[in-house]
């Protein structure tokens, strides 16, 4: 059971800072407005990718891809919605649902 | 997943290899409010005649930034004592996470507020001692100890989490324990005991305050970490080769690499050559190499690196590939006590 819904949509923020370090296999990500540095190791740096607005199905099925044969679905949302809790509670990725996104494209149209 | 928790374990990093630099040390200014014996930088109350502007450091912060810094450790001198330091802060704090070393004794309530403001993460606070009388000894100043911890506390207020740290000395060393209990009693949680390195002004006073390194291992040994608190130190078993991952610009413009490389290196002037120019200095890649001669097998298996910090392999050696002195492993009978005679200050 997710504790998120399929109408929720997730962006990278846009007043962080990315450093790749390739020889480290990782993300290292600051975040200003609440100063810190975390660190994304492959796994929570492939769900950051993949949070580019689409909806919380969509990246379900995207990270299903990338994932070894095998894997049940139950430990693919077990690791997205732990790898999106972290991003959102950090500060990292913003989560909207879809009366926000409405709301939002309505504005912007 | 992740627990996104910062500074992943040396020993998990699949290599320790940057084609750019993380990391870096930043010297604000060479002035300095007080006159410590153990002063790297054999500050001054005047800041050295070409010390960069404000207009520099953020040229030099863009440059830094550019090469992939995310993470900048800023000391001085005191960097409070140079007027227009939350500028050059403020700016840094932008795109870098911006940690301030600082001796705490100019801080108040309002320059703690705007620290915290500016967006600087954290503060790393010097102590010297547990009691007036030794902390006020090194620091040259009376009245430092209580101006240190009343910062301290302005500093948790505002909600700077403070990370304390104290060099080990002769005069010290009787303190360690009461000086982990002071700071864990104000609210500390991660505490910092270092070793004393031959420089600046130090140098001066090693007689004065130089330990061997079985004394400053006893008193390592006879510390009782308080459960809440995380002591950080550099000695055997946790002597790393930090070279790897550092890099560093004095208040000058002079990049050294590493704060402990100071008196030791010249990599270029960043006014002159670009930050990642010097940071490929053909040295400073010989000394990120890590091609020590020989080796603690117990320091590398918590560090990850070989042969100890570099910065003191060549100040008691001479020899940048000779492994460190101040690890139990590889002293080779070194008194660290004695200063090489080419490390001797000029007397007068």
């Amino acid at each position: 059971m997710s504790g998120f819904s399929p109408l929720d949509f997730f962006q990278r923020r846009a007043d962080i800072r990315v450093r790749e370090v390739p020889e480290w296999g990782c993300l290292l990500v600051y975040t200003p407005a609440r100063p810190n540095v975390h660190y994304l190791d492959a796994r929570s740096w492939l769900i950051y990718e993949l949070c580019d607005g689409r909806g919380y199905g969509e990246l379900l099925a995207e990270f299903s891809e990338a994932v070894p044969e095998g894997t049940t679905q139950e430990q693919v949302v077990h690791a997205v919605d732990k790898g999106l809790t972290a991003l959102v509670d950090n500060g990292i990725v913003e989560r909207t649902d879809a009366d926000d996104r409405a709301a939002i494209e309505a504005g912007a149209g | 997943m992740a627990d996104l928790d910062f500074t992943p374990p040396a020993v998990a990093l699949p290599q320790l290899t940057l084609h750019r630099p993380v990391k870096s040390w930043l010297q604000l200014t060479g002035s300095c409010n007080l006159k410590c014996k153990q002063c790297y930088g054999d500050c001054s109350s005047a800041a050295p005649a070409d010390e960069m502007s404000a207009e520099e450091f953020k040229r030099l912060a863009d440059e830094m930034t550019e090469a992939g810094i995310i993470e900048l450790l800023v000391e001085g001198g005191e960097p409070l004592h140079r007027p227009d330091y939350l500028e050059i802060l403020r700016y840094c704090a932008r795109t870098m996470l911006v940690r301030l070393r600082t001796n705490a004794t100019l801080l108040d309530a309002e320059r703690a507020a705007a620290l915290r403001d500016a967006g600087v993460a954290g503060l790393v606070v010097d102590f010297m001692g547990a009691t007036a009388e030794t902390h006020d000894w090194h620091a040259g100043i009376p009245g430092s100890l209580e101006r240190t911890l009343r910062g301290l506390s302005i500093a948790k207020e505002a909600g700077l989490e403070p990370v304390a740290t104290l060099i080990m000395t002769r005069r010290n060393v009787g303190e360690l324990q009461a000086y982990l209990d002071m700071v864990a009693a104000a609210g500390v949680r991660r505490v910092g005991i270092l070793r004393l390195y031959p420089l600046g002004r130090a140098k001066r006073y090693w007689d004065e305050m130089a330990l061997s390194l079985p004394e400053q291992m006893a008193a390592l040994d006879a510390l009782v970490v308080p459960d809440d608190v995380y002591l950080m130190r550099s000695w055997h078993p946790k002597d790393g080769n930090c070279c790897w991952q550092a890099s560093g610009v004095d208040s000058t413009g002079r990049s050294v690499g590493c704060s402990y490389l100071r008196d030791f290196v010249d990599f270029g002037n960043i006014r002159d050559t670009p930050f990642l120019t010097t940071w490929q200095h053909p040295l400073f890649r010989r000394l990120r190499a890590r091609n020590v001669e020989d080796h603690c097998t117990e320091c590398e298996s918590t560090q990850g690196s070989k042969g100890g910090c570099r910065s003191t392999a060549y100040a008691f050696t001479g020899d940048w590939d000779a492994p460190d002195p101040f690890c139990t492993t590889t002293n080779r009978g070194t008194d660290v006590r004695l200063l090489p005679t080419r490390l001797l200050p000029e007397k007068g």
